[in-house]
């Protein structure tokens, strides 16, 4: 869109066979699930940009997409202008400088068998820093930077609680000093009181160093804390797309007001921001055999007869920066 | 006045572990009337399961060893009954677990395990007379009919295509209604939910929390609702109870507690979650005590942004407000700063 984009999807599908029982003698069928479907989005240099959906939206999928986790299937994704997405396996060091992911669970995203000292150290010794005494200056600084004691370096995963796991995972993505940081679900394992200390030691390193965040959540508190814009997906597409003060106060898309309605809020203060919409009934498509018209179409509280008769509504910008995919918003 | 469902006064729980005692539960005071709802909210570690896994039956000890207070159920003091009597008690109380795709087997049918659960509480638990009449035709037959009903009563549309399916064949909502659906084939008086809305999405919780609230209106249950989530608390408690290494530190109607948090943790707890009106939640310092070295007192005293000498005694629970209580020696007129 503008010059400053810096992370850029464009027309992004990723799509997986799978093997279709038929039952009884009948050979199996492969059909093509899309779980992510002609997505495109840009993403500008120092924001935080935001991914929110339910399970199944494809939310996931398209942050590794994004962080060069997984290839995708059609269409290309651009960092600061060079192609990414089908970057071979000697690129993907030097890409791996520039961009990295903190993944959902911080339990299982940290090898048990090795102390914090030897998951720090594998991605600096892959990027060719050989020293020894480096890289024990390096993680010094990791850990004081994620605000873990120096004396962590001798500990395992297994002795470490949720939030401190959750620091040691941020810390081995902030070695190699990305420039983009994908965050997959980072704090919905962790307790509230942790939680916020997750987001005040993220919004703290995104100012000292100048970091992109991509971040994945089915949680509007985390977004309204600490994103700029977000993108709401509903079955493997984008619906809708906004800065956050626009998106949360003035929601177009029927699935943004119904999730935004689901929001069980604590104060309030807060009860107060949430529009007044029927809970969502029914449930996703069928990913094997897709509708033809709009996807939200059999839980759309506003339907109407016209978006049957109509194919998927495109993306389109409606306001400066806000683009929506609905036939009557 | 009506008994309460449940009662636990100054329970306190120790746990004998290889490293020494871990003082787990300190002071449990807890109410349960007939037909409410009632939270106990906390984080993780705090005791919550503990808690309902006593009041199940399945708390196992050891290594746990209740060291003091009472535990009532049904007007019923538990120590004063034996086994058996015990036992019988069970069956007035449904759960409803975390994680339905773990509880659930996936090798069978959502009929299978229906009828085997209903089955088995017709026949009282004798291994024998269950056998018996889980091949039975008309048994099983009847008892399918059941199951059917009960899918009928948390609003399953179509009971016959649900109860033909394997758990992986439905979504997670579908498969939490068919555990609630099993929950109330005992004709349970009292429900314990531990976190029964934390593994589904928000959009799908919302309905679950509906259907909650309707069924344990409609079958005079008393539930006991045990969650992270303060947001969740609210939409389903009438009253919430703050849990805090082991303590119940704070009691009252859900709104105004959560509006007007009185005890510092609670405090701390609202404020630590994200603002739907923008801006970093606050923190609150330090860290869970070690269960095996608690702090004397006060176990948020070390925590305590408002803390005084007073704290290194255990406050004891004041009534603060119109029907709400607090322990926290702040609220105490005689030891304020």
């Amino acid at each position: 869109m503008s010059a400053a984009t810096f992370l850029r999807a464009r027309a992004v599908t990723k799509a997986f066979t799978v093997k279709r029982n038929m039952g009884g003698l009948r050979a199996a069928q492969t059909t093509v699930l899309r779980a992510v479907n002609d997505v495109s989005l840009d993403i500008t240099q120092g924001e935080v940009f935001a991914i929110v959906g339910e399970s199944g939206s494809g939310k996931t999928t398209l942050a590794n997409l994004l962080a060069r986790v997984t290839v995708p299937t059609e269409g290309e994704i651009l960092l600061d202008g060079e192609e990414i997405s089908h970057s071979r396996q000697l690129d993907l060091r030097a890409l791996r400088k520039k961009i990295q992911i903190v993944f959902q669970d911080p339990g299982s995203s940290l090898n048990p068998r090795q102390t914090v000292e030897q998951i720090i150290s594998l991605p600096l010794k892959l990027s060719g820093m050989t020293s020894r005494q480096a890289r024990a200056a390096r993680i010094g600084a990791l850990l004081e930077a994620v605000h873990l004691p120096a004396d962590f370096v001798h500990r395992y995963p297994a002795s470490l609680s949720g939030g401190q796991k959750q620091r040691v995972n941020i810390a081995r993505a902030l070695a190699l000093e990305p420039q983009v940081l994908v965050l997959d679900e980072p704090t919905s394992a962790l307790d509230v009181s942790v939680q916020a200390r997750i987001l005040a030691l993220l919004m703290g390193l995104k100012q000292e160093r100048a970091l992109t965040y991509v971040i994945v959540t089915h949680n509007f508190g985390v977004v309204r804390a600490i994103a700029d814009r977000v993108a709401v997906m509903y079955f493997g597409k984008v619906v809708e797309v906004g800065t956050v003060d626009e998106l949360m106060t003035r929601p177009m898309h029927p699935y943004t007001q119904t999730l935004l309605a689901a929001i069980p809020a604590v104060r309030d203060a807060d009860r107060a921001l949430i529009p007044q919409v029927a809970a969502l009934d029914g449930e996703l498509p069928s990913f094997i055999d897709p509708p033809h018209h709009c996807s939200f179409y059999s839980r759309c509280p506003a339907r109407q007869r016209q978006c049957l008769e109509r194919a998927h509504p495109d993306l389109t910008v409606r306001d400066d920066r806000r683009m929506v995919s609905c036939h009557l918003a | 006045m009506v008994d309460p469902v449940v009662r636990l006064t100054s329970l306190r729980i120790d746990f004998n572990t290889s490293d020494g005692v871990e003082q787990v539960i300190k002071d449990v005071t807890l109410r349960i009337d007939p037909g409410e709802i009632v939270g106990l909210v906390g984080e993780s570690g705090c005791g919550k399961s503990v808690t309902a896994k006593l009041l199940l039956g399945i708390l196992p000890m050891p290594p746990a060893v209740v060291k003091a207070g009472r535990v009532e159920m049904f007007g019923k003091d538990l120590s004063t009954l034996s086994g058996a009597q015990r036992d019988e008690l069970k069956k007035f109380v449904a759960y409803v677990p975390q994680d339905p795709s773990a509880v659930l087997n996936p090798s069978f049918t959502v009929a299978s395990q229906m009828i085997d659960m209903i089955i088995w509480y017709e026949s009282d638990r004798r291994l024998l007379e269950y056998f018996v009449k889980r091949h039975r035709r008309a048994d099983v037959a009847r008892a399918r009919d059941y199951a059917a009903d009960l899918l009928g009563k948390v609003y399953i549309a179509d009971p016959e295509y649900v109860l033909r399916r394997y758990p992986v064949q439905l979504s997670g909502g579908m498969r939490q209604r068919v555990l609630l659906a099993m929950a109330l084939s005992g004709s349970p008086q009292l429900m314990i939910a531990d976190e029964p809305t934390t593994a589904l999405d928000v959009t799908v919780q919302k309905r679950t929390i509906e259907l909650l609230k309707d069924l344990v209106a409609r079958e005079q249950l008393a539930g006991l609702y045990i969650t992270h989530d303060l947001g969740v608390a609210r939409e389903i408690c009438a009253r919430t109870y703050v849990m805090y290494a082991g303590t119940t530190v704070e009691n009252g109607p859900t709104g105004p507690l959560l509006d007007e948090p009185l005890h510092p943790y609670t405090r701390g707890l609202v404020e630590a979650i994200p603002s739907l009106a923008g801006g970093l939640p606050k923190t609150i310092a330090g860290q869970v005590p070690d269960y095996l070295a608690p702090p004397r007192g006060c176990r948020f005293a070390p925590r305590c942004p408002d803390v005084f000498d007073r704290c290194r005694d255990t406050p004891q629970r004041i009534d603060s407000a119109a029907h709400r209580q607090v322990s926290c020696w702040l609220y105490d007129r005689e030891a304020r700063p």
